[in-house]
């Protein structure tokens, strides 16, 4: 039962990478949005259109034997895969974060001062006020992390057993004609991120 | 003399098009203080400034309290009424049970008790004013600043919104009360103070504001001869 080990394989790292850039991108958006910090909203959108292979191939020469963390060997790892996935997601959360913080924090942040909230609550209130354009936020930077193969497949080499996951499993099943099996790797992504969706707007509307 | 709760000394403070100059003022406990005056003349500013969310460019502010504010377009955030009316409360420090006790005595003062489980989103304009006056109060804020606070209500519950305040400031509280409504200041003021085009220009008790005004300005403003 290959595909659920390449399923699993696929999750394991979407959702890790997903974890890791949240962890350093929401609070970044927070940050930058709710100080009106518009220069930093120039960066995260930069950051979008990143191209993922281009980013795949920098991580590759970070992480190459002669490359200067070379000698980590993270290369052609899961790890690795998850730090270019996180990589590519991070601007996306930052970026949705940011414009949907940025445009809540003045009325937020009136309503906080003139309630005699302290800058802490303030920031607690904004959060939880963008929850919305926050599940957004997470949902693009999951979509982005499980539906990314230039990068996977340069830093993490489509290697059976190892780093086979849906996206490079998807493209070697159609060229080796087996478009059946293609189709049903592509159903399984959906399947995924349709699950994701769910549970955010589920999240989202709490 | 009753205690004060606010002085304002040489407060002097511009914006685009506009400069605010207040002399002198103090707001003293227990008493409701109304801001007349035409629109664009100044009082929203000087509530600001009172309320510590706009720093004046020269002069002192001094508030014995952090007064609270209910701002002219009140802010109501996602979640349900209950939620928006203990906002205040929870910012405090107050548990959540507890908070969400007072705020539901509040909104029930306010007539809002049936709505306090609907999404907030659902209010209407008037209904969304009351609860932001609801969050105000709950927080049982020794001070208040209420900008314009029955705009765009109906007779009936002007009169509520009326009866509610003269209840707070009977229980002790103080309240400074920006209005356009002039039966309205008579009606609950202690005292009037006239801002005109950026510049305080009288501050008597409501009795003598109304009748006896020696500025030929506040005379007309009073007489209801002034279009705003």
């Amino acid at each position: 039962m290959e595909i659920w080990e390449i399923t699993s394989l696929s999750l394991r790292i979407s959702l890790s990478a997903t974890l890791l850039a949240a962890l350093l991108a929401l609070p970044l958006g927070v940050w930058a949005g709710s100080g009106q910090r518009r220069g930093w909203g120039t960066w995260f959108y930069t950051g979008m259109a990143l191209p993922p292979a281009a980013f795949g191939v920098l991580v590759y020469l970070l992480f190459s034997r002669s490359g200067p963390l070379g000698g980590i060997e993270l290369l052609f790892t899961p790890s690795a895969m998850i730090l270019t996935q996180a990589g590519l997601a991070a601007p996306l959360i930052a970026g949705f974060t940011y414009a949907g913080v940025v445009a809540r924090a003045p009325a937020v942040g009136e309503l906080v001062a003139s309630l005699g909230g302290n800058q802490r609550q303030f920031l607690v209130t904004l959060l939880l006020e963008s929850r919305r354009p926050v599940a957004a936020a997470l949902a693009a930077g999951f979509g982005a992390a499980i539906s990314e193969v230039g990068a996977a497949t340069i830093v993490g080499g489509d290697i059976r057993h190892q780093t086979r996951v849906l996206t490079t499993a998807l493209v070697l099943e159609t060229r080796l004609g087996h478009l059946e099996m293609a189709l049903a790797l592509g159903a399984i992504s959906v399947g995924i991120a349709l699950l994701v969706a769910a549970l955010l707007t589920l999240w989202q509307d709490h | 003399m009753a205690r004060p709760l606010i002085t304002i000394t040489g407060v002097s403070h511009s914006l685009p098009g506009f400069q605010l100059e207040v002399a002198d003022l103090v707001v003293e406990a227990g008493e409701i203080l109304a801001l007349l005056g035409p629109s664009g003349a100044g009082k929203s500013t000087l509530l600001r400034i009172m309320a510590g969310l706009l720093l004046p460019q020269k002069g002192q502010v001094s508030a014995a309290f952090k007064p609270l504010l209910l701002p002219q377009t009140p802010v109501i955030l996602s979640g349900t009424v209950l939620a928006n009316a203990a906002l205040g409360l929870r910012l405090q420090g107050t548990g959540k049970q507890g908070a969400q006790k007072q705020a539901q005595a509040w909104l029930a003062a306010l007539g809002l008790a049936d709505k306090a489980h609907l999404s907030a989103a659902v209010l209407s304009g008037g209904e969304r004013r009351r609860l932001a006056l609801a969050r105000v109060l709950a927080c049982a804020a020794p001070l208040v600043l209420l900008d314009e606070p029955t705009a765009e209500l109906d007779p009936a519950n002007v009169s509520l919104i009326e009866k509610v305040l003269s209840d707070f400031r009977s229980r002790g509280g103080t309240i400074v009360l920006v209005s356009h409504n002039l039966f309205q200041a008579r009606r609950l003021a202690d005292r009037c103070v006239l801002l005109w085009d950026g510049t305080l220009i009288d501050n008597l008790p409501t009795t003598e504001f109304f009748t006896t005004p020696r500025d030929p300005r506040t005379k007309g403003f009073a007489a209801g001869e002034v279009i705003y």
